[in-house]
This record gives structure tokens, C-alpha cells and sequence, in this order.
């Protein structure tokens, strides 16, 4: 149905929701990361229990945890968990100092993403080399 | 569940999501230590040894109780950013909130039980 009404000016505002040419800022990028790891821990979590419980239980329980760990989608996921917890800590005392009102200029606010994207990425290839 | 008499309490619990972290940073780092130093033995009997210091299983407590209120704090930070249904997300609370007691309880039989 026809409106009566004059149409509303037409707006060429640009409009760009590709999220394959879209430039996530790194900042951005980072705290979108601490939440999205925050969320897996949370979701690993009673995995890693029963891990802790299985190898502290008794030597069968720990053996059978052990071979469970030896399997490489075991190590593929506790590389996962570990890249997860190291990154959203690394993240999160990122954080911690910005609410202490330090870094928060942008180009300090870019430069300690990159360390964080940089140092949690380096813990987890050192943890990787211990795992294979 | 809001007492409005009381000022919102969202301050404390910005307040509890940093303490908890700090407390996770700091036992990370200790952990990583002792890996270090003291690195447990091989087999079950080195790793039940390495847990049997009382202080280092109730340091590993106090580690896990922390992760999980923080956990607490920010499942709830996230439901309320992209759940606006009040009734689902009560639910949705309430779910991860009896898993998160459960994982509680569970980290604390599984440190007591091997004294
Ligand atoms: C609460 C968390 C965890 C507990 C309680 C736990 C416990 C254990 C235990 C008891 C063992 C056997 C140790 C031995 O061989 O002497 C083990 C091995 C292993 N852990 Fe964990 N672990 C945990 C988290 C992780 C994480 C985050 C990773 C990833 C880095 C990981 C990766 C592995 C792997 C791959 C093995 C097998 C090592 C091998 O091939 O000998 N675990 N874990
Ligand atoms: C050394 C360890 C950790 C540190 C330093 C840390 C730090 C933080 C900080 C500062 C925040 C607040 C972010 C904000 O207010 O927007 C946060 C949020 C959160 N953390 Fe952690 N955390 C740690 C470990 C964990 C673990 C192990 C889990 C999961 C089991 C977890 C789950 C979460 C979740 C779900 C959020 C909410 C995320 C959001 O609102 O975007 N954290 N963390």
C-alpha cells in the first residue's frame, strides 16, 4: 500500500557490514578474543576436573587419563584450553591496567594488543613444543 | 532479586571479577614456578606426592573457587549483553549456575579426597 506520505529523503550513508573487508581494529579485535576465550574456559571447564580427578584419583584412573591425553585431538584441544586461558590472561591483565587508567592512549592501546595477540601466541607454541 | 534499598551492586561485582583475576594471575605464576624448581616425578606417585602439601592443594582450591565465581560473574556479564528475554535468561542463570556449584563442589572432593 502506497504511503501518503512524503517519503523519507533517501540517505547514502555508507554502509559496510562485509565482514571479509571490514578492519577490525586490533584493540578491538583483542577484547572480542577475551570473551570469546572467557566462554570456552568456562565451557572446558568441567573437562579439565575431570582430568585433574581422573590423574589424582588412583594409578588406574591416572593411566587411563594419561592415554586419554596421549590421543592428538587430546593435545589438540588442551593446546586449544591452553591458548584460550593464556590469551584471555593476558588480555584481561591488559584490562586490569586499563581500568587502572594506564596504556589508554591509542597508540599504547594498540601497541599492548599486539603484545598481548604476541606473548600469549609465543606461551602457546612453547607450551605446544612441550606437548608433541 | 534487585534490593533497591541498596545502591546496585554492580560495583561489587566488577569489584570480585578483578580480585578473582588477580588471585588466578598470581597462582598462575606461582604454579609455573613450582613447575620449574620442583617439578613433580613421573608416574601417579610423583604427581599424588606433588599434590599432597596441604598448602599447596588449598592454594589450588582457593585458585579454582576463584576461576569459578569469575566464571560466575562473567557468564552472566555475557547473557546480559545478548539474552534480553528476562525469562530465558533467568533459566539460562540458573543452568550454569547449578553447573558452576557442581564444578565447586567437585574441585573440593577432588582435593580432599586424596589426604
Ligand atoms: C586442570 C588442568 C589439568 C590437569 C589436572 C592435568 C593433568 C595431567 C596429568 C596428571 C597428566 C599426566 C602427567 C604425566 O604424564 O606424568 C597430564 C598429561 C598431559 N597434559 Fe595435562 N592437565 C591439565 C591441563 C592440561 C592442559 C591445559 C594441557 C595443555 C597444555 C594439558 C596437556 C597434557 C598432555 C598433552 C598430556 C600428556 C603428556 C604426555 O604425552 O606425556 N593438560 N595432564
Ligand atoms: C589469569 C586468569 C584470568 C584473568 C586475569 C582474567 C581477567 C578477566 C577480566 C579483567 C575480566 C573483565 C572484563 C570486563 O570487565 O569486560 C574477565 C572477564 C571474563 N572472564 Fe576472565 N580472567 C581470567 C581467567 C578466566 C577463566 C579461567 C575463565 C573461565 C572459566 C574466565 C572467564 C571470563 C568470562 C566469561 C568473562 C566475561 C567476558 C566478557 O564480559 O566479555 N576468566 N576476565
Amino acid at each position: 500500500m502506497a504511503s501518503q506520505y512524503p517519503k523519507a529523503p533517501k540517505r547514502n550513508r555508507p554502509k559496510n557490514l562485509n565482514l571479509l573487508t571490514i578492519r577490525l581494529p586490533i584493540p578491538a579485535l583483542v577484547s572480542i578474543m577475551h570473551r570469546v576465550s572467557g566462554a570456552f574456559l568456562f565451557m572446558l571447564l568441567p573437562l579439565l576436573l575431570w582430568v585433574l580427578h581422573q590423574s589424582l584419583a588412583n594409578a588406574e584412573a591416572y593411566q587411563l587419563a594419561q592415554a586419554v591425553l596421549h590421543h592428538p585431538l587430546a593435545k589438540l584441544i588442551c593446546l586449544a584450553v591452553t591458548w584460550a586461558y593464556l590469551h584471555h590472561a593476558c588480555a584481561g591483565i591488559r584490562h586490569l591496567a586499563l581500568d587502572a587508567h594506564y596504556g589508554l592512549r591509542l597508540n599504547y592501546a594498540r601497541a599492548t594488543s599486539r603484545a598481548v595477540l604476541i606473548i600469549s601466541g609465543l606461551l602457546t607454541l612453547r607450551m605446544g613444543i612441550w606437548l608433541w | 532479586m534487585v534490593d533497591r534499598k541498596k545502591p546496585a551492586h554492580g560495583f561489587s561485582d566488577w569489584a570480585w571479577q578483578r580480585a578473582t583475576a588477580i588471585t588466578m594471575v598470581i597462582y598462575s605464576l606461582l604454579l609455573a614456578v613450582r613447575f620449574v624448581v620442583d617439578a613433580p616425578s613421573a608416574g601417579f606417585e610423583g604427581w599424588h606426592a606433588w599434590f599432597t602439601p596441604l598448602s599447596f592443594r588449598a592454594m589450588t582450591l582457593l585458585f579454582l573457587w576463584a576461576l569459578i565465581y569469575h566464571a560466575w560473574l562473567g557468564v552472566k556479564e555475557i547473557l546480559m549483553d545478548y539474552v534480553h528475554n528476562i525469562d530465558i535468561r533467568a533459566k539460562l542463570q540458573s543452568v550454569f549456575g547449578l553447573v558452576l556449584i557442581g564444578d565447586a563442589v567437585w574441585a573440593a572432593y577432588i582435593l580432599w579426597s586424596l589426604a
